[in-house]
């Protein structure tokens, strides 16, 4: 049964969620996951957090069904993880896109939609929507087994939307992205949570977690260490940060002396604010592409597919508008042949598409406040010494 | 380049167009009746002709035509005069001047009108008008689905190399190639045709389909798979360059029918195997399954879609081998491998014997009841000094199955011997034929397939043996053999009696000298058989090929089953272990037949070499006869070996073949498989990375 909150139902429910691996002779060989509780609500970006081995994956794992719990309870959408039924509501992609190689792009995108029993134009326009988002459309026709790492991440994420999920479970969706992917991932799940989309993001990298989450769980050896909203978790009530224009020294001691005689404290650190190292790159990127410096991977991911961004309500009444306006045309052409007045139409929707995005604003303000050290401490001192050296290489 | 590539393109937006696809549709149209219709009306009226000229040899009327062709050589049916040369009277008539073989006399009465008219025109489409309608709709639907899926530029292109290759190859004088060049264009592009079909097929919004339709993607592109595919496309064209051009055109229809069925099958069985274990097996160890399966797809969808996409892509292929291999057998079997009479009758023998669907009836012999068996080996048991000091209960039933087995075989051996002369008068023995209704109500001539053996010191000698009719004294029609050589005497259908029974007595003329007591003439089980034509080539080919697709879909079955639960090489080697288990079924039952451990009786149970030895044929012979249990179904339908011989395969042995091994031994699999990936853990590899 699906636990009623104040007035909706939980996408996923687990209560002392076990997971022992044995054996051929049935002795414990691992346990992946040790009793865990936790739920997603509707509507929320749920993080997953925790070092490798931690039981993360395994978790998703089992709500996907591909394996089973050893014991405990765990419900997702109100079913048993393997009933298939529930499973039209779910996108997910892995932590390594097990794609088909020998399938194009395309061709991979038609096939899940086929999975999941949508029409012929809707795949069609599903799958040209999705890979226009994530910059694929030119490499379309090139058979997966030729892609770049990144370009199957890009790929593996336009997969597990093909369905529009109402649950999309994602697995380390930034892995192998450029900043330029991982930025566009993050906007685009904050576009889904705007349309109630829940979401399960499991990611070792811990500011993409922090950028996107609401709520999370921290495991570590397969047990939950610590769980909240991120605002719960990164609250350090224990100090207060100003921040101002660059002050003169003289200023600086006035303050302290003020701080001094009212609080009775000092202050701990004074420093010139840094930028990130994600806006330094985003910023050349964009001079790049402003001065057509030529490239031969993935293109610049496009907008966020129509079918991602509102109802299909409005989905459908824009396809009929264009169909209308397809035969309107083709009344008006009679004499035009009939493909021809399909490649009009679709070259004006190709050129609408590749108009050039609007140009990110330029920072002009400060630039945004390096996450504080108390939290990124507590966080990675639940990563193992080498996932540490990876995060700080 | 740039300007090929354009034009091209240009041609391929062309043909896009609707007006050029029905312009090109009302072509291809006007082409196929301006060649087959002309064909059509002339067989139709050949056919009429044909029967008449049968009715006047086999109707009411029929003593008149026979007096007349035998005295002058000539028929007439509706006023036509038809001839037949002299060099024919001995094998239309026996030495009693009986007619004997009406076919062959209706075959040579014909063969002028064929030989006159349409050069033009295939000779074999000239006498088949079923079969020229067959081919007429084939062609169109090629050519149709060729500029309706959008093909037909590549066709055309296709269509200029192949010529071009055709030409050259017959101006450097290498006429075999030319055929086999034009047979490996023709079948590369109709298998393309087909997979491009069986794409749009399947692009239903299935989840069985939509899998099936990725695994035909798969077996496209994958080298192993289109190796298979390439080598059955390229061996079926070369195959004709290895017969012997001397030899009798039977033997060599045989032994063309026989290879290239058979390659193609055992081909298409190895691709089945590999690609049924390494779809499934590789898709759960490359972990593509976690995307599928996180998808609302069933675990039985998964299968079930796996192993239509292999016996559809199995069927693409049996269909374009099979059509190419009917093809040619219909341009083979005009050709001559001899001249004049030799010619006709070769091809006389290869219209009724080879290229038809005969039944067979073996003659009906006594059988025991169950208790008059049993009662016989407990009296044998009784009887055998070995047993004395035994009790019935005690004989292990395994001995007592090999005596009981041994006793049957005595008796029905005693009725199907044949007693030597004695005193100058034939030894002989009485069999009857039943179910000979169809044959006398169609008037088919019979012919009796015999392989004698005698109980002579030199079986190199011929011997002459003699077959009575229905116990007519008159009927006597007394035959030269060598023994251990198949041969065959016709019979005429006026003989079968209007019960549908026909009494054959078989006399042995071997006299030994006084007082020995060989010279028994004897033959095996299927050694005396009586066949008649009960259908048309075209259906048995086809049901044949249905079979073949059958037992591949079995493979397939086994195959994808097999994967759930073992790595690749292991689920290979365990599918095909059984694959040849399968085939070998029937040989084994043969050998299980002689094949028995050491009686127990016999085996000193204190020498633990002798135990080991009785244990170890004891575990060999169950183990045998357990894969005969389960595999004998495979094995025993072997249809291209009936095909071969010209006997039919019903459409009943096809449906039960589908009942046996597609739905019991197929459906048992595809079961065990579905369990096997619902109990299994999929991403339990998964286990160390977090």
């Amino acid at each position: 049964m699906v636990r009623q909150g104040a007035d909706r139902e939980m996408i996923v429910e687990a209560v002392g969620l076990t997971k022992v691996f044995r054996d051929f002779w049935m002795r414990t060989k691992a346990v992946a996951v040790d009793h865990i509780d936790f739920h997603i609500e509707p509507g929320e970006i749920f993080g997953l957090l925790g070092p490798n081995g931690s039981g993360k994956s395994t978790t998703i794992k089992m709500i996907l069904g591909l394996l089973h719990k050893t014991a405990g309870r765990l419900v997702v959408f109100g079913k048993n993880p393997s009933d298939v039924s529930i499973k039209n509501r779910i996108g997910f992609l892995p932590e390594e896109s097990y794609l088909y190689r020998f399938l194009n792009a395309r061709e991979t995108l038609d096939y899940y939609g086929r999975l999941f029993q949508l029409d012929r134009n809707t795949r069609r326009r599903r799958t040209e929507e999705l890979l226009e988002m994530v910059g694929l459309t030119n490499v379309a026709h090139r058979p997966i087994g030729e892609f770049s790492k990144g370009m199957t991440r890009r790929i593996g994420i336009a997969q597990a939307l093909v369905n529009d999920p109402d649950f999309l479970i994602l697995d380390e969706p930034t892995s192998g992205l450029d900043p330029i992917g991982t930025k566009q991932v993050k906007e685009l799940l904050l576009e889904l949570r705007a349309r109630k989309k829940t979401i399960l993001l499991s990611s070792h990298l811990l500011s993409d977690v922090q950028d996107v989450c609401d709520r999370m769980v921290m495991l570590y050896g397969g047990t939950i260490q610590a769980e909240g909203t991120v605002d719960e978790m990164l609250k350090d009530s224990e100090h207060t940060v100003i921040e101002t224009p660059r002050l003169k020294p003289e200023t600086i001691a006035r303050v302290e002396e003020l701080i001094q005689s009212m609080e009775g404290v000092a202050i701990d650190s004074i420093r010139e604010p840094r930028q990130r190292l994600e806006d330094v790159f985003m910023n050349m990127v964009e001079r790049a592409r402003e001065n057509k410096v030529a490239t031969s991977g993935a293109a610049e991911g496009g907008a966020t597919a129509s079918f991602l961004k509102q109802d299909d309500l409005g989905d459908d009444l824009i396809e009929s508008l264009v169909n209308e306006a397809v035969q309107e045309d083709r009344s008006k052409q009679l004499d035009q042949p009939a493909v021809e007045t399909d490649r009009e139409v679709r070259d004006q929707v190709l050129e609408k598409l590749s108009e050039p995005d609007p140009v990110p604003q330029q920072v002009k303000g400060p630039a945004p406040e390096a996450p504080r050290d108390v939290d990124n401490d507590m966080i990675e001192g639940l990563l193992s010494p080498d996932e540490r050296d990876k995060e700080s290489s | 380049m740039s300007a090929a590539v354009g034009a091209y393109r240009g041609l391929q937006r062309l043909q896009e167009k609707n007006w050029i696809r029905i312009l090109l549709s009302v072509l291809a149209l006007g082409a196929c009746a301006g060649y087959f219709v002309p064909i059509l009306v002339f067989s139709y009226g050949a056919e009429r002709e044909q029967a008449a000229i049968y009715q006047a040899l086999t109707g009411t009327d029929a003593e008149t035509a026979h007096r007349k062709l035998r005295d002058t050589g000539k028929i007439t049916v509706d006023g036509r005069v038809y001839t037949i040369g002299e060099q024919y009277m001995p094998e239309i008539f026996n030495e009693e001047g009986q007619l004997v073989s009406p076919d062959l006399a209706t075959f040579v009465a014909m063969k002028p009108q064929v030989d006159a008219i349409m050069s033009w025109a295939p000779r074999w489409l000239l006498m088949q008008p079923d079969t020229t309608w067959t081919i007429l709709t084939l062609s169109l639907l090629w050519l149709w689905l060729i500029i309706w899926i959008g093909l037909f530029v590549p066709f055309l292109f296709t269509l200029v190399l192949t010529l071009v290759l055709y030409f050259v190859s017959g101006w450097m004088g290498l006429r075999d190639l030319q055929v086999a060049i034009a047979g490996i264009g023709l079948l590369t592009f109709t298998f393309l045709l087909l997979i491009r079909l069986l794409l749009i097929l399947l692009a239903w919004p299935n989840q069985i389909l939509a899998v099936a339709h990725t695994l035909i993607r798969e077996a496209s592109r994958t080298r192993l798979t289109l190796l298979f595919i390439v080598v059955v496309l390229v061996l079926l064209p070369l195959l004709p360059l290895t017969l012997d051009p001397d030899s009798h055109l039977r033997f060599q229809l045989q032994n063309f029918m026989s290879r290239s069925l058979e390659y193609t099958f055992a081909i298409a069985s190895i691709m089945t195997l590999l690609l049924a274990c390494g779809t499934v097996a590789f898709e759960i160890r490359d972990r593509h399954i976690w995307h599928v399966m996180s998808k609302p797809v069933g675990h039985i969808q998964y299968l079930l879609g796996k192993w239509l996409g292999i016996v559809l892509l199995n069927a693409c292929l049996l269909a374009v081998a099979g059509a190419s291999v009917f093809l040619y057998i219909q341009f083979l079997r005009t050709t001559s491998t001899s001249t004049g009479m030799a010619a006709d009758e070769d091809r006389f023998i290869v219209a009724q014997e080879l290229l038809a669907a005969r039944t067979e009836t073996t003659p009906k012999l006594e059988v025991l009841d169950e208790a008059t068996i049993e009662l016989e080996v407990d009296r044998a048991i009784s009887n055998d000094p070995a047993f004395n000091q035994w009790k019935q209960d005690d004989v292990l039933p395994i001995i007592r199955e090999k005596m009981r087995n041994d006793f049957i075989d005595t008796i029905e051996r005693s009725q199907r011997s044949i007693p030597p002369a004695r005193n100058g008068q034939p030894g002989a023995r009485s069999f009857v034929f039943e179910g000979l209704d169809m044959a006398a109500q169609k008037q088919v001539p019979l012919s009796l397939h015999y392989q004698f053996i005698t109980m002579t010191a030199d079986e190199h000698e011929r011997y002459v043996a003699g077959f009575m009719f229905n116990g007519d004294k008159e009927s006597v029609l007394l035959r030269e053999y060598i023994p251990t050589v198949p041969q065959v005497v016709r019979i005429p259908p006026t003989f079968i009696q209007p019960d549908g029974t026909m009494e054959i007595t078989i006399l042995n003329y071997f006299e030994p000298p006084p007082g020995r007591f060989y010279g028994q003439m004897f033959f095996e089980k299927g050694g005396l058989e009586l066949l008649y034509k009960a259908g048309g080539f075209d259906a048995n080919f086809l049901r044949v090929m249905l079979i073949l697709l059958i037992k591949l879909g079995v493979l397939a079955a086994l195959g994808v089953f097999f994967a759930t639960f073992l790595n690749f090489p292991v689920a290979c080697l365990t599918a095909f272990t059984l694959f040849i288990g399968g085939q070998m079924a029937p040989f084994l039952a043969s050998s299980l037949e002689v094949y028995w451990p050491e009686s127990t009786d016999k085996v000193d149970w204190e020498n633990i070499g002798q135990v080991i030895k009785w244990g170890f044929e004891s575990g060999i012979r169950g183990l045998a006869q357990g894969m005969v249990f389960m595999l004998g179904a495979f094995g025993e339908y072997h249809p291209v070996g009936l095909l071969v011989e010209g006997r039919l395969v019903s459409w009943k042995s096809v449906f039960m073949s589908f009942l046996r091994l597609e739905l019991i031994w197929g459906g048992l699999a595809l079961v065990l498989g579905w369990l096997v990936l619902r109990s299994r853990q999929l991403a339990i590899y998964s286990g160390g990375q977090g």
